[in-house]
């Protein structure tokens, strides 16, 4: 593999690493580039921190290469970690210091100044919310208050690089919308790199640029969360009258069509009914609508019905289990 | 040295005043008035001998160490503050030179008190022949030997804390060095005189009445702290982030 390009701020090639039988990360090639937002996603267990661990230099690969900010995982992983600020699956929080005396220690390893510590401290706290709550025990402090404080942590030392794990868990929606338009402030505006790991799949469609879904420490599918759609099938939903499951048969042969399906139950008003189409990549529902009306119904809308980052990301999950059960 | 004197300040606050707070201090000045003040008073002729004092300032280290050195790696990787530590730019032997620099400072400072405290405590009941100061050995026991003795127990130490999974663990495994140590000591020492032939005995005997109780100080010091080297070096190998992290 050669050097990173500046561009690329971690670029990984058949990174893997087991623990005994057990391969928590398994053959992963992803490019992050400089200055961007990256979701990295998969349901608990799925080699999440490990990955970040091994980019961070904390743990071996056992096979494979990594280059973090053009820095080799395994032989520079000290010029890594200085340029990396960290919020890991525990806050990591010295309960009986304060917030200051944590924040301090932390801006001493990273040898900021002492004015300079001060000064970033004190920004920090206020931004947090926390300035008030500056020589207070961590101990008293909520969940919310803990996760502010780490994320201020993380942020102290100016990195180039943002590992955050579950970044908006504890904290409060206000809180939560601050931290997004932060952390995308910070991408844009200073070309900071955040790789991001998050449940809240409807934040990772919010502020990554690229998302990656990993399961059992395979990558799974990886891209643009535009790409992400872009590439599976789209869903039309049509509500009218008149539409029988013979209609529906009739739309499951159009070419154009992967699927459809009559959706029972009330919709507001007496006789209306509701069918779902699943398109294939492209596909236009205008001779969908034309079929139904040469048919005689009657057709009142017709909605995109975009799935989710969440859908996509359950169904390749799904599915990688059910390759995995083949397997 | 930067970065371990970082580490070292804030273990020391953790220690001294950021967390244990009253309860800490209490700790502190009770051993102050145990060692410093009452058993002085109640064998004041052992203690202005030198030889009370002497031993004295090689055991205590090894009862205020000992539990923060358990403490200080099982507690980080029980409180889960080991892994974002790690994640710094600190390379490894400043972690762990830090919080032995620490512990040991720490049970260093408490013994001076305690000599200092007992000192004051037999002028203060008995000053009439004037004003009593520790002989030079003892000052050298105190100085360096009690640093030796806390720098033996913290390499000891770090193997058992850095295994055991709970700071409550890592003190329960560490009560057996403790023993060994304190009793294993007195007694191994008494047990090996005993068991050495008469004619070696008696050459030992004429060697070290040629040698001065300061001489005698300095060469256990100096042996205590070839121990120390090579423990502590053994420790640097040992506390490695990858070896920590994958358990």
């Amino acid at each position: 593999m050669s050097a990173s390009a500046p561009d690329i701020a971690i670029r990984t090639n058949g990174l893997s690493r087991a623990f005994g039988s057990v391969r928590a990360v398994e053959d992963l090639t992803i490019d992050v580039p400089a200055g961007s937002i990256y979701g990295f996603l998969g349901p608990n267990g799925a080699g999440k921190t490990t990955t970040i661990r091994l980019l961070l230099g904390l743990l071996e690969p056992s096979a494979g290469e990594a280059r973090v900010l053009g820095h080799d995982v395994r032989t520079q992983s000290q010029a890594i970690r200085e340029q990396a600020g960290v919020l890991l699956e525990s806050d990591g929080l010295y309960t009986r210091l304060t917030a200051m005396q944590n924040l301090d220690y932390f801006g001493r390893i990273s040898r900021l100044s002492a004015a300079d510590r001060r000064q970033r401290i004190q920004d920090l706290l206020t931004a947090m919310g926390l300035w008030d709550r500056r020589d207070g025990r961590v101990a008293d402090f909520s969940t919310g208050m803990r996760q502010k404080l780490a994320l201020a942590r993380a942020f102290l030392h100016r990195p180039k690089l943002l590992f955050l794990d579950e970044p908006t868990s504890g904290l409060d929606t206000p809180s939560a919308v601050a931290l997004r338009r932060q952390l995308v402030a910070l991408a844009r505006d200073e070309g900071v790199t955040v790789f991001l790991t998050t449940h809240n799949l409807l934040e990772a469609e919010k502020v990554c640029d690229r998302v990656a879904v990993i399961r059992r420490g395979l990558l799974l599918a990886e891209g643009s969360p535009k790409e992400f759609h872009g590439g599976r099938s789209r869903c039309v939903s049509i509500l009218g009258r008149g539409f029988t499951d013979a209609l529906v048969v009739r739309i499951r042969d159009l070419a154009a069509v992967e699927g459809a399906a009559l959706e029972s139950g009330p919709h507001g008003v007496e006789g209306v009914g509701r069918v779902l189409v699943d398109l294939a990549s492209g596909g236009d529902p205008a001779p969908v609508v034309r079929l139904l009306v040469e048919a005689g119904a009657d057709v009142t809308s017709v909605e995109s019905a975009r799935e989710s980052l969440e859908d996509i990301f359950l169904k390749l999950v799904e599915e990688g289990e059910e390759e995995g059960m083949i397997a | 040295m930067t970065d371990i004197l970082t580490v070292a300040r804030k273990e020391l606050r953790e220690i001294v005043g950021g967390g244990s707070g009253r309860k800490g201090l209490f700790r502190e000045l009770f051993f102050v008035f145990l060692f410093g003040v009452f058993f002085p008073l109640s064998q004041s002729e052992a203690w202005r001998s030198g030889a009370m004092p002497t031993v004295f300032v090689f055991m205590i280290p090894l009862f205020l160490a000992g539990p923060y050195v358990a403490d200080t790696f099982a507690g980080e990787k029980e409180r889960k503050t080991l892994e974002t530590l790690l994640a710094t730019r600190l390379p490894d032997s400043s972690v762990y030179l830090g919080k032995i620099f620490a512990v040991c400072t720490y049970a260093w400072a408490v013994t001076q008190l305690i000599v200092l405290a007992s000192m004051v405590a037999l002028n203060v009941v008995d000053g009439a022949d004037g004003w009593f100061v520790y002989p030079p050995a003892v000052w050298a026991a105190a100085l360096i030997g009690s640093y030796a003795s806390a720098l033996l127990i913290s390499g000891i130490g770090t193997f058992i804390s850095l295994r055991s999974e709970t700071v409550r663990a890592a003190h329960q495994a560490m009560m057996l060095p403790l023993f060994v140590l304190i009793f294993g000591g007195s007694f191994g020492i008494g047990a090996l005189w005993r068991a050495l032939p008469v004619e070696t005995q008696l050459s030992l005997i004429e060697w070290a009445s040629g040698v001065s109780p300061l001489e005698g100080i300095l060469g256990i010091v100096a042996l205590l702290l070839l121990v120390d080297v090579f423990l502590l070096r053994l420790g640097i190998r040992r506390f490695r982030r990858s070896k920590l992290i994958a358990g």
